[in-house]
């Protein structure tokens, strides 16, 4: 018996995720039918994705930035008219909150996209890049990059567990974590290109750039998958006819 | 400029750890909750170990895939690493990388150059927020009456050439410690 595959957004999908999602940022004006089309998207990728830890990364991404947006434009930017003084202390500019929203709900589709290819099968996603005739340092570029980049985290993150527990301050201060950061960023980073270098010329033995990769069949792709593809268009079309009629 | 296959593939693997820092260390200052970007040292030590070109790629690839993977607005950023990748060069290939003072400078006028260049992206698309240091510096100057411009550019003129002194020390260190067969030769056009 096979394990499930957890279901993943085909990159077509995504490609046209974020077609639709440029186009609704250029079409749609009024903030319902940007909170909408940002809402919609988001429900379709968790049903897609059957997970809600989708919402979860999305609330990580974009909670950070839209409450300091609506804060500042909507009480400290002193360009903007105040309406009233909220216990005669905080000023409240209504103009300043609306345009925080607009930012903000522009800010939330670009999340979507950055989510809909954060759910992207990996591996299909490089068989495109190959069947598209891409260059192979530019495939190795992406994929190495992700790979060692998590590389790289776990290797910091190992040499700040060791230079603690050898007595080496290392926080909890941010000036202690600041001055402690060369110590053990510098081992961990020569360590990685000195392993990167001891891999060229395994990669080159193996003939890795000097012959052609062979080009993967086409994926076999289930109806419901072609659909799901299309649901981004159907949105922005349900959501400009909501506009068009309003 | 023909490059065989294990050259190419030498650029490629060490560009890729390049890419790889940028998004490593960026995320970790996030981690560890650093008042700065890092995300920038991978691409100012590719000026030392690859040719231009892909020096200017790393910075753009690095972008797309912290897009992806560590926060949506990064791409948006892709001029700014263009232009560091290309002032770092500039500053590699006539030595200025060699000593500790010259490299700070660097660092420095790299930092200025990038707030500039990214001040326009701050306002026009993220209505003056970004980096929680940065972000804070741009509100007060933004309640003390001044225009989301001028607060955008200062709050980011600030922090940027902290954060890419920072990290012109940070890839000084790392130069003074790397073998000489991994640099490219000061000069060097490939």
């Amino acid at each position: 018996m096979t394990a499930r595959r957890a279901p993943k957004v085909s990159p077509m999908g995504a490609v046209v995720m974020m077609i639709a999602s440029i186009g609704s940022l250029a079409a749609f004006r009024s903030i319902p039918a940007l909170a909408m089309y940002a809402g919609l998207a988001t429900i379709a990728l968790i049903i897609q994705l059957q997970n809600a830890r989708v919402a979860v990364v999305m609330i990580k991404w974009c909670l950070p930035f839209v409450v300091p947006l609506l804060f500042v434009h909507g009480v400290m930017n002193a360009s903007y008219p105040t309406a009233y003084w909220l216990m005669d202390v905080i000023p409240w500019r209504p103009t300043g909150f609306r345009y925080g929203v607009i930012v903000s709900l522009h800010f939330i589709v670009i999340a979507t996209i950055a989510a809909y290819w954060l759910h992207t099968e990996r591996d299909d996603l490089v068989d495109a890049l190959i069947r598209m005739k891409f260059p192979i340092w530019s495939i190795l570029f992406v994929t190495q990059g992700v790979a060692v980049g998590a590389m790289v985290e776990r290797r910091v993150s190992n040499v700040y567990l060791a230079q603690r527990a050898r007595g080496i301050c290392v926080g909890p201060g941010i000036l202690a974590r600041l001055r402690a950061f060369p110590s053990v960023l510098i081992p961990a980073v020569i360590g990685t290109l000195l392993e990167a270098e001891s891999r060229i010329p395994a990669l080159v033995s193996r003939g890795f750039g000097s012959s052609k990769l062979a080009v993967p069949p086409k994926p076999f792709v289930r109806i419901a998958n072609q659909l799901w593809s299309g649901i981004p268009i159907l949105i922005f079309a349900l959501v400009g006819l909501f506009e068009f009629l309003s | 400029m023909q490059l065989t296959s294990m050259s190419l593939m030498r650029i490629s693997v060490l560009a890729a750890v390049c890419i790889a820092l940028n998004i490593g260390l960026n995320k970790i200052a996030v981690l560890l909750q650093l008042p700065v970007f890092m995300d920038t040292i991978g691409t100012i030590l590719s000026a030392a170990l690859v040719p231009l070109p892909f020096a200017i790629l790393v910075g753009v690839v690095s972008n797309i895939l912290g897009g992806i993977i560590t926060h949506p607005a990064i791409p948006f950023y892709i001029g700014t690493q263009i232009v560091i990748a290309l002032m770092a060069v500039f500053a590699y290939r006539r030595g200025w990388f060699e000593r500790l003072p010259t490299a700070l400078i660097v660092g420095f006028v790299i930092g200025v150059v990038s707030a500039v260049v990214s001040a326009p992206v701050t306002v026009i698309v993220f209505g003056g927020v970004t980096e929680a240091g940065a972000t804070a510096i741009n509100a007060i100057l933004l309640a003390a009456g001044h225009n989301i411009w001028t607060a955008v550019l200062s709050g980011t003129l600030i922090i940027s050439s902290i954060d890419k002194v920072i990290a012109a020390a940070i890839v000084w260190l790392l130069l003074q410690r790397l073998p000489d067969r991994l640099k490219l030769a000061h000069g060097s056009q490939t």
